[in-house]
């Protein structure tokens, strides 16, 4: 097992790091699509099978509520609706997250408590903005650049890793992040919404599941 | 990694009140238990997650759960918040999970033994659509209307002695309202629920506290800030407001 020597470094922070990524990622696209998706639709479409969008990233063609829905006045109806087609929007949103290793060795895991990073991390991935064929496909690339990255920084269970190496790691992790999950979304961008019966997920296969 | 159980002993007592560092609980070997141990978390202040212990049963995981649901004031207790979290997804057959203290079986097995108890919060969690919108100036008046003509139903009713009854104010506490500090929750929640019902928990929404945090702070101020409130507020606001919006909202804490 790796020991981080000289700084502490907090599971948050690797977090964190990512959230940076995300977050820059919502604030520039997020809104494009949610605003091009429910733009190109009416209302009534929005439950509908599948939305496809050719409008370039960034152009936002709706950018306000009124634009959104067509109307001046905005009712309850069609306020909660463009909330929820943006909530559902935004939780296909891909998401990344770190395990600590080193749960899984110990003999007795451990909650979510914030403590020193013990173990290298691992990365994956799950539930795609972009659709699931495309998830699959970006899946095992990022897995091979965080393996290759690792080899680049020459960190291995089981050695010995300081604390810059590994934020040199989370560094990587970002820009793989950037080049695998958010540019080709954005490029490839083809959303099919939920089936409407949300009661039975089981066609989704595995995604979401941790 | 230290371990501690409840209740602290001396030791413990200093160094938590002290340096008030997040501790690791051992439940099992704990001689408080369900809502005697949340009770004490929560008047001792002290921000803990609990030990994956494949020796604690589910019963006494369930009890413990249970409690921190109702429990009337905030706990800062991670891996009940997210096993919370959990047991809704699964309530809800959503098969997403926050956090492996209880199994996915467990999880089940909670979601099944209480119902109701789930019910009301995924409701409350669900009441979300409505609330968001309320804080916006622009929109409530057309909310407060649909209140007022039963399109959206409020979650309190007078009866004919003219006694106030609240709904779900024994089931939604303080931690439910914990729920929407989890990054996306309220998102990945709502979404998998195809045919949400509006409805507006007043007394939830205006008067429960979080870690001294109304549901507004929460969604704005805390270290992930909610991005469907952000959006929102994109929405209804113009060009300038929405750099600031999105400055306020999407970098802060990044």
């Amino acid at each position: 097992m790796a020991i981080v020597q000289g700084d502490t470094i907090d599971k948050d922070d690797i977090i964190s790091a990512f959230h940076t990524a995300v977050k820059d990622f919502i604030t520039s696209q997020t809104l494009w699509i949610a605003s091009t998706v429910i733009g190109n639709q009416s209302l009534a479409a929005i439950t509908g099978s599948t939305v496809e969008t050719t409008a370039a990233p960034g152009s936002v063609i709706a950018s306000n509520l009124s634009e959104m829905i067509g109307a001046d006045t905005p009712t309850v109806g069609h306020v909660t609706n463009v909330l929820k087609s943006f909530m559902n929007v935004y939780s296909k949103n891909q998401r990344i997250y770190i395990y600590n290793t080193s749960r899984y060795i110990s003999s007795l895991n451990y909650g979510y408590a914030p403590y020193d990073i013990t173990g290298v991390a691992r990365l994956t991935t799950n539930s795609g903005i972009n659709a699931e064929g495309i998830y699959q496909v970006v899946e095992p690339q990022v897995a091979a650049d965080f393996d290759s990255a690792k080899s680049v920084r020459a960190i291995n269970t089981g050695t010995l890793i300081t604390a810059s190496t590994l934020n040199s790691l989370i560094a990587d992790c970002k820009q793989i992040w950037i080049n695998r999950c958010q540019t080709p979304s954005v490029k490839l961008y083809h959303y099919s919404y939920c089936h409407s019966n949300h009661s039975n997920h089981s066609s989704h296969g595995s995604r979401g599941r941790r | 990694m230290d371990i501690k159980t409840a209740p602290f002993n001396t030791k413990d007592l200093h160094d938590i009140f002290k340096n008030k560092p997040h501790i690791n609980l051992d439940v099992r070997n704990s001689s408080l238990k369900g809502e005697e141990l949340i009770s004490y978390l929560t008047n001792m202040k002290v921000a803990c997650s609990l030990v994956n212990d494949p020796e604690l049963t589910y019963e006494e995981k369930e009890e413990l759960l249970r409690a921190f649901i109702t429990y009337k004031y905030s706990t800062t207790c991670d891996t009940l918040l997210h096993s919370f979290a959990s047991t809704l997804m699964v309530f809800r057959d959503a098969q997403f999970v926050f956090c492996d203290w209880m199994s996915e079986k467990e999880l089940k097995q909670f979601a099944d033994n209480n119902k109701e108890l789930l019910e009301i919060n995924a409701n409350f969690i669900d009441g979300m659509l409505v609330a968001i919108p309320m804080s916006s100036v622009e929109l409530k008046p057309a909310f407060l209307e649909a209140i007022k003509s039963g399109e959206i139903e409020l979650m309190e009713k007078v009866t004919e002695d003219d006694k106030l009854i609240i709904i779900g104010q024994n089931e939604i506490g303080s931690n439910s309202l914990g729920l929407l500090t989890i990054p996306d929750f309220l998102e990945l929640f709502i979404s998998s629920n195809s045919d949400v019902k509006l409805r507006y928990f007043k007394y939830q929404v205006e008067n429960l506290f979080y870690k001294q945090q109304s549901l507004y702070d929460i969604l704005i101020q805390s270290t992930v800030p909610s991005a469907s409130m952000a959006f929102l507020n994109v929405l209804i606001s113009n060009e300038q407001e929405e750099l600031d919006v999105k400055e306020k909202y999407f970098l802060k804490g990044a």
